[in-house]
């Protein structure tokens, strides 16, 4: 299990693996980035609401978009998918406000 | 139904705004298009055209979110609207108020599977998938710059 994040699914995985790719393509400007955040639309409604929750609660911290040429951190890790390390650990769920997102939705 | 009147299928509520992020034109709003970042529908995708070309309510359609921004995916917040915002940065949340929709050639269906988070605009009768993307593109000047 992934430090930081209480609990993982398969799909949480998935969503969070595409995420990850999906930013570091982004960062390049590359067209494929939208192909990806298209394909995480099914698995963000395919999410519990708790995995939705906690991923809406995130303070992203992604060091390796930051400072770092992301195209030097792909070289790096020996390519996109495979050689990156997962997005979780990339990302601080907070806690403060745990209720919030949850509260949004039964209030709505 | 009486003419001119907004269907909404399967009601779990009546969501008076919807959501939806999308990419500024030059004109300031949403640029039109087959992409889940402009206003128009990937096809096929979020809609099936049958046999003859025609599409219908219930069949999918354009991808909104009901009564809150917040209830966007994060990867469709645009980067900068919330710490787990993911979205392009330099697309806009939008907003639709439902009364636009009225006398048009479209209906909201929320998803049955997730009816407080996601909802469709979709065809409210069978026709052409022209006619459908036309009524979406005559929705244009109705969407609000709701972010930034």
């Amino acid at each position: 299990m992934e430090k930081g994040l209480a609990m993982t699914s398969p799909r949480l995985e998935a969503y969070l693996d595409l995420e990850r790719s999906m930013l570091a393509l982004d960062e390049l400007s590359d067209p494929l980035a939208d192909k990806l955040r298209d394909a995480m639309d099914p698995i963000w409604y395919a999410l519990t609401d708790e995995e939705r929750a906690m991923l809406s609660r995130r303070e992203l911290q992604p060091p390796a978009l930051r400072g770092t040429s992301v195209a030097k951190v792909l070289r790096a890790e020996g390519g996109l998918l495979p050689g990156l390390p997962s997005l979780t650990t990339l990302v601080e769920p907070r806690t403060t406000s745990g209720t919030s997102f949850r509260a949004d939705l039964r209030a709505a | 139904m009486p003419q001119g009147a907004v269907r909404l299928t399967e009601v779990a509520y009546t969501p008076s705004v919807l959501f939806r992020s999308m990419s500024p034109d030059t004109d300031g709003l949403p640029r039109l298009g087959r992409s889940r970042r402009n206003l128009g529908v990937v096809v096929p995708g979020d809609i099936e055209p049958d046999a003859s070309g025609e599409v219908a309510g219930g069949r999918g359609g354009l991808s909104v979110s009901p009564c809150s921004m917040s209830k966007l995916p994060p990867h469709r917040q645009p980067r900068g609207m919330r710490p787990s915002s993911t979205g392009r940065r330099g697309d806009c949340v939008y907003s639709l108020d439902l009364e636009a929709l009225t006398g048009s050639l479209l209906s909201v269906r929320p998803d049955p599977e997730n009816p407080w988070i996601h909802a469709l605009i979709e065809p409210s009768k069978t026709m052409t998938l022209h006619d459908y993307e036309s009524a979406l593109s005559g929705t244009r000047s109705e969407w609000k710059r709701a972010w930034p």
